[in-house]
């Protein structure tokens, strides 16, 4: 009986650390139970990694039924990621991060931006299956330089949906989920911006952080103005033009060509857009590094070599190939060199670092931003 | 022995092929399962390991149907990894295949391995007779429990998972460390009701004992003073009263037997009946719950997966950099203070 006691003990110490996420009895037990989230609410993709190993990712996009009839054709009273994208014809369509990260709210359709970014952020939080009986909460990632407002309408948005939130900068959190707090240069790709960060051991400082435009939806908008200079006759959207890029972007010099079919009145016709998605893909690396050399020159000097070899690349847009050899090349003429490496998990690096933060947050700063 | 490596992923489930190919050979995959493995510990991402047995076929004429068994139990894997959307590593031998599943909780798993499970029991495969009916038992094992985890103790819990399922007559998957814990708990749950059990008997017989004893004791009291009554005894008094005394005491303690006998019968039925309904309350939860989980599934009523964390959690003071992380969160978290007092004073 001695024995059964002590297991008794065991079981119950056991049981209130018990971290199976599998084992109903488990689960019925459990008064309450807190699921930390950690989003990356990007421009063209939201990423989400939740404590209870749930990992999704779905493209930043809203829609709402224009009207009965679509409602009825459609079943759903509001659509997201690639559905919504696929069936925008039909439905009053958003990409409301895009509106979210900008200066511009003074837009008509701001408020119908911040509802349409409040449905995302809810969905991507029922994607990652939280139990009804549990606290979420979830640290988000906002771009380095996001303004108040900005700031402000994320955070409005967040409320609704989650017990606690917090904010925090972009490239800080890849870099805290990567454990690179010394020295480290953090470039963080995005869609609408790209965020460069120095990490020297401390939080960074407003001076520590840069935001650039020169993003995914800067390439798209090059890449559209190269195709209408040299291929006037094809007929495109942005979007189709995004697609193309996905599949086919690329800085380096040898690489398979991108041969696509675009309609020329009508007509599918086959182009090769190697050279023109090369361009605009490249038109991102110098304003990137000038970014770099103005962190690095305003470093200690002792130490401006370490951090011009610690370079992490992040985020959708480091996926573009050979971005991270292009960024060493122009390193090299700009500041003499560098080394610059890819992150392994772009879609889910910012987001992986904010589930980090949220899990080593103590319990009384949760607590404080309720 | 016999041995092929492959990537069970969705591109290598849907290529078709004759025979697994030789990608990597099996030290290989196992490096980079290991290496599958440190980063899930390093991330705190579920990863979870699945050993697959052939159930029997052990004698040594069964060695070739073995080897044309396996590989086709392997691409039914890649087919089942294909169809559950899922990527993993795999290897296989003669006598098992592992494959480790990073990002896969148990619970999908379990669903991946039943739908290997009920694919095997139709597989037909050329090389072994149609007739010679073939089973395969799983062992499952995860990475979400408490305490020190590591590849090798992932594999031997799948492995001690696939012994239990093969043991328990095959043509099962098990969760090994789950079995324990569950066994473990219904241990307990049985010690309990023993404890309880023998603490309502000791009660309940030592409150009768005691009433009974109390009674004895009074009525040999009252018969003392009754030959107390008698100032000055004489030898024959004295002889009855001796002789009365030890009849009576032996009486009592007859009458004691039969009596507690009689009692302990009908309060062992007492306790027997309590033990049925026990265990009929327990059947019908378990039913309750089943039944709960189907209604809910043919609802499409989502439960949701429970985090990993009861509580919250903090940064552990071990963990490197500790001090420094502590100072940074602190930061985020004044930062995050100083927004919502700039926005309140906004608006």
């Amino acid at each position: 009986m001695t024995d059964s006691k002590n297991k008794k003990r065991k079981d119950e110490d056991e049981e209130n650390t018990f971290t199976g996420a599998s084992t109903a009895t488990a689960e019925h037990e459990k008064p309450e139970g807190v699921l930390y989230l950690g989003i990356d609410f990007g421009t063209s993709h939201t990423s989400v990694a939740a404590s209870n190993g749930v990992r999704e990712t779905i493209s930043s996009h809203v829609g709402y039924p224009k009207d009965v009839v679509s409602k009825k054709l459609l079943k759903k009273d509001v659509l997201f990621g690639d559905e919504a994208l696929e069936k925008r014809l039909s439905l009053n369509f958003f990409r409301p991060l895009e509106i979210l990260k900008t200066k511009n709210h003074d837009r008509a359709d701001f408020q119908a931006n911040l509802k349409a970014a409040q449905d995302l952020l809810k969905e991507i939080i029922r994607l990652a299956k939280p139990r009804k009986d549990e606290l979420v909460y979830g640290v988000i990632g906002v771009p380095a330089q996001a303004s108040i407002h900005s700031k402000d309408a994320i955070i409005k948005t967040a409320k609704e949906a989650l017990d606690s939130v917090m904010l925090c900068s972009e490239p800080f959190a890849v870099a805290y989920g990567l454990d690179m707090l010394d020295d480290v240069l953090v470039i963080d790709v995005g869609a609408g911006t790209t965020d460069l960060c120095r990490m020297h051991g401390t939080m960074p400082e407003e001076s520590d952080q840069i935001t650039i435009y020169h993003a995914g939806d800067w390439v798209d908008h090059r890449f559209a103005e190269l195709m209408v200079e040299r291929h006037p006759e094809a007929q495109f959207t942005i979007q189709m033009l995004k697609e193309i890029k996905e599949r086919h972007s690329s800085v380096d010099e040898r690489v398979e060509p991108a041969l696509i079919e675009l309609p020329v009145n009508g007509k599918p016709t086959q182009f090769d857009v190697t050279a023109e998605l090369r361009e605009a893909c490249q038109g991102m690396v110098p304003p990137i590094v000038e970014g770099l050399k103005k962190l690095v020159s305003t470093f200690d000097p002792e130490f401006q070599k370490r951090l011009k070899n610690r370079v992490l690349l992040a985020g959708g847009g480091s996926q573009i190939r050979g971005l991270h050899l292009a960024i060493e090349r122009e390193m090299l003429r700009q500041l003499g060199g560098g080394k610059c490496m890819r992150i392994q998990e772009p879609v889910y690096g910012g987001s992986n670092g904010a589930l980090k933060i949220a899990h080593d947050m103590p319990a009384e700063y949760w607590e404080k931003l309720k | 022995m016999t041995t092929g490596t492959e990537t069970p992923s969705a591109e290598a489930a849907s290529a078709p092929s004759a025979s697994p190919k030789q990608r990597l050979s099996t030290v290989q995959m196992l490096h980079l399962m290991r290496l599958e493995m440190d980063r899930a510990l390093r991330h705190g991402y579920p990863i979870s390991a699945l050993v697959v047995g052939l159930d029997g076929f052990d004698e040594e004429h069964h060695l070739p149907w073995r080897r044309a068994l396996m590989p086709a139990i392997f691409r039914e894997l890649k087919t089942v990894t294909f169809q559950n959307d899922v990527r993993g590593l795999g290897v296989w031998t003669e006598r098992f295949q592992l494959a480790i599943f990073p990002h896969v909780t148990p619970d999908r798993l379990l669903k991946l391995t039943e739908d290997l499970l009920a694919r095997a029991r139709d597989l037909g495969v050329p090389g072994v007779p149609a007739d010679a009916r073939f089973t395969l038992s799983a062992g499952i094992a995860h990475n979400l429990h408490p305490g020190p985890m590591s590849f090798d103790t992932l594999v031997e819990e799948a492995e001690a998972g696939m012994g239990i399922a093969q043991s328990g007559g095959g043509n099962r998957v098990v969760q090994a460390r789950e079995v324990e814990r569950e066994l473990d708990k219904l241990r307990e749950e049985v010690d309990n009701q023993i404890l309880e059990i023998q603490e309502f008997q000791s009660k309940l017989f030592a409150d009768v004992e005691s009433k009974e004893e109390l009674w004895g004791n009074q009525l040999l009291t009252s018969v003392i003073e009754l030959f107390k009554r008698e100032p000055e005894k004489s030898e024959g008094v004295l002889r009855v009263e001796k002789e009365v005394i030890a009849l009576l005491k032996c009486e009592l303690a007859a009458w004691r037997e039969t009596s507690t006998a009689s009692r302990m019968i009908e309060h062992q039925k007492t306790i027997d009946n309590l033990e049925r309904r026990v265990a009929k309350l327990t059947e019908s939860l378990g039913l309750t719950e089943a039944e709960l989980k189907r209604v809910a599934q043919m609802k499409n009523i989502d439960l949701g997966i429970a985090s990993i964390y009861r509580n919250i959690q903090g940064l552990s003071a071990e963990e490197a950099g500790a001090e420094q992380k502590k100072e940074m969160l602190k930061n985020v978290f004044e930062a995050n203070l100083a927004l919502r007092a700039q926005l309140a004073s906004l608006s």
